[in-house]
């Protein structure tokens, strides 16, 4: 199976955490549902052009966080996530990604009315009727 | 360690290899880089006993290789060389197989026709009339059907259509998943080590340069732009921060920095107050270059 995650080699941060992140995502919104097998430690390695070494750590550690399950001799599975983390994570997601905009807002010399004022207009322009 | 190599040297006319310590551990996919000449295709030669080093010893799947060749030891490696023998040329894959099915005891049978359908083979043919890819892809069938422990393989791609080195990469990787097994590749294409490599061994006119984790080089280099107006700071001064290896001046006020350890330079940068703007990649054959000029 196909999983999209896409690592860029251009960031500063390590591969393993890159994918670690997206497949976390992947699990934790439901988009990798639970019970599915992943694909073997070297073809997910071959497919994002890593080493086994990284897969092998990102499948550990997501495993610890209980996120995976891994059956001898079978393979590595997506395990039951509960609600409440579901939730935790969607609005972990919503912060990241709101922090990061106050950032750009920052690095441009914005004030803190100046933001307010844009992200008025664009939950406004989004949530339209 | 599937192989073990302790003070190798070997001279090939003006070429000196070594003396090196080399370990390659097993389960593991590891590529040795370096241009053509740089020694990895004789690193090679000396693990399937094809030539012997002038000195030092080299110890393959526990055993240590002691000047006559060790026949069962030959028989859980495989070896796809990169030139392919011309007294071959009169042969076909079916009469070489009829004999190979007998000395090696891990022959398997299945996975050898699987390949000939994948791979589009016409078992009849002389080699000596093959395409250079269909007679690499024959070399590969060869050396690899009867399911070594150790698998050599000198320039893989070389003379694949794209489609084919695909199947290829399945069927290595494919192999590797079946059981505790490792792969040595000598390779100067960059695509190949991506794809396939765990750790990369740089070599560079016979000298080792290092071992290294594939994924921890592509971590750790990194190529930085940082806004240094000369009112502010002296390049020159940079060079001297923690794990800078190449300072470039992009324009007035940008320089890029290429690191070893991006962290170490990351922080060093903030600590004298100086702004990252951009962060990009450093590509292994750039990696092996700035190695090569420091050594």
């Amino acid at each position: 199976m196909w999983i999209p995650i896409q690592i860029n080699e251009n960031s500063a941060e390590p591969l393993y955490h890159q994918i670690e992140v997206q497949l976390r995502s992947l699990i934790l919104s439901g988009q990798v549902e639970e019970g599915t097998l992943l694909p073997s430690i070297r073809e997910f390695a071959n497919d994002l052009k890593c080493s086994v070494i990284t897969v092998r750590r990102v499948y550990q550690d997501l495993e610890s966080e209980g996120l995976l399950r891994t059956k001898q001799g079978t393979g590595t599975f997506v395990a039951k996530v509960g609600s409440d983390e579901r939730d935790r994570h969607r609005r972990t997601a919503v912060v990241e990604a709101m922090e990061s905009a106050v950032d750009v807002g920052m690095q441009v010399q914005c004030t803190k009315e100046d933001l307010k004022a844009i992200f008025k207009e664009v939950l406004d322009a989004k949530y339209k009727g | 360690m599937v192989v073990r190599m302790k003070g190798i040297a070997k001279e090939r006319g003006k070429l000196q290899i070594g003396p090196m310590d080399l370990d390659i551990p097993s389960g593991y996919v590891t590529a040795i880089v370096g241009s053509n000449g740089s020694g990895k295709s004789t690193l090679m030669n000396m693990m399937m006993q094809l030539v012997h080093p002038d000195q030092g010893q080299i110890e393959l799947l526990g055993h240590t290789l002691a000047g006559e060749h060790q026949w069962e030891l030959k028989k859980r490696i495989g070896y796809v060389m990169e030139k392919s023998w011309n007294d071959q040329n009169g042969d076909t894959l079916e009469r070489i197989v009829t004999e190979m099915k007998y000395w090696y005891p891990t022959w398997n049978q299945a996975l050898y026709e699987r390949m000939v359908d994948v791979f589009e083979i016409d078992p009849k043919q002389r080699f000596g009339k093959m395409s250079k890819g269909t007679r690499r892809k024959c070399e590969f069938i060869i050396g690899f059907v009867h399911e070594p422990e150790l698998l050599l393989l000198d320039e893989p791609s070389s003379g694949l259509d794209p489609l084919s080195w695909k199947f290829m990469l399945d069927e290595i990787r494919a192999y590797m998943d079946r059981g505790d097994r490792a792969v040595i590749l000598a390779s100067h294409i960059i695509d190949e080590v991506k794809r396939l490599a765990d750790y990369v061994v740089f070599m560079h006119k016979g000298k080792l340069l290092g071992r290294y984790e594939k994924d921890q080089l592509i971590d750790d280099w990194k190529a930085l732009w940082v806004e240094a107006s000369p009112e502010v700071v002296d390049r020159v001064s940079l060079r001297r921060l923690g794990g800078v290896m190449a300072l470039e001046n992009e324009s007035r006020n940008v320089v890029k920095i290429v690191t070893l350890d991006v962290s170490m330079t990351e922080m060093a940068l903030e600590q004298a107050g100086l702004r990252v703007l951009r962060t990009g990649g450093v590509e292994l054959d750039e990696i092996l270059t700035y190695l090569i000029q420091q050594s």
